[in-house]
């Protein structure tokens, strides 16, 4: 079956579009833009993030076979889960204006979860070791 | 379901480098296997019976809960 990973060459460059897409983020929530700016900023924001985490979370392993397809699918699962949780949560915590800014976070929010799970389960993965050779 | 794994690559002094090397797969998931927290597809059960030169049966064994 055909594989539908990016190579492995993408991901420096998805690292780098989703450290943009994060600071700039940070910059517009803290210091603020106006007019087109703003627009443009949020835009850059809301794609540099997700394409950046799919360039993550999809571009080939050194050596990729079946445990770490069996890692990607499980950390899909995992960020998933954690997605609806904290949705759930927000849903019934926040309410009236407020929510827009959960519907605004909410845009990147999964792709975030979904970096930081596969990541950290192919840190995991990385260091298993039995000592032996 | 458990495997002999361990065994059978002491008994070809084998490392688990080589092994990986010969299959395909990285060493973390030779570790993996032979430790059991992951369970194997069939293609992979059959390389690596076919690299020992045994029955996949006499490497890997399911238990009674599999």
């Amino acid at each position: 079956m055909k594989s539908l990973l990016f190579p492995l060459w993408v991901r420096p460059i998805g690292w780098a579009l989703f450290a943009l897409g994060v600071l700039l983020g940070l910059y517009v929530t803290q210091v603020g833009a106006s007019g087109i700016m703003e627009t443009i900023f949020i835009d850059t924001v809301i794609i540099s993030i997700i394409v950046g985490a799919l360039f993550i979370v999809f571009s080939r392993e050194r050596v990729e076979d079946e445990m770490t397809s069996a890692l990607r699918l499980r950390s899909l699962q995992l960020s998933l889960y954690i997605y609806c949780a904290v949705l759930i949560v927000c849903t019934l915590f926040i309410n009236g204006i407020n929510f827009l800014y959960v519907a605004l976070y909410n845009m990147v929010a999964f792709p975030i979860i979904h970096v930081i799970t596969f990541r950290v389960l192919m840190h995991r993965y990385y260091n298993i070791s039995d000592n032996e050779e | 379901m458990k495997n002999k794994l361990k065994v059978a690559r002491a008994e070809r002094d084998i490392t688990q480098k080589q092994l990986a090397d010969a299959v395909g797969v990285s060493r973390q998931t030779i570790i993996a296997i032979e430790k059991g927290h992951f369970m194997l597809s069939t293609p992979l059960a059959l390389k690596i019976a076919r690299y020992f030169d045994r029955p996949v049966e006499s490497l890997f064994i399911l238990e009674p809960d599999d």
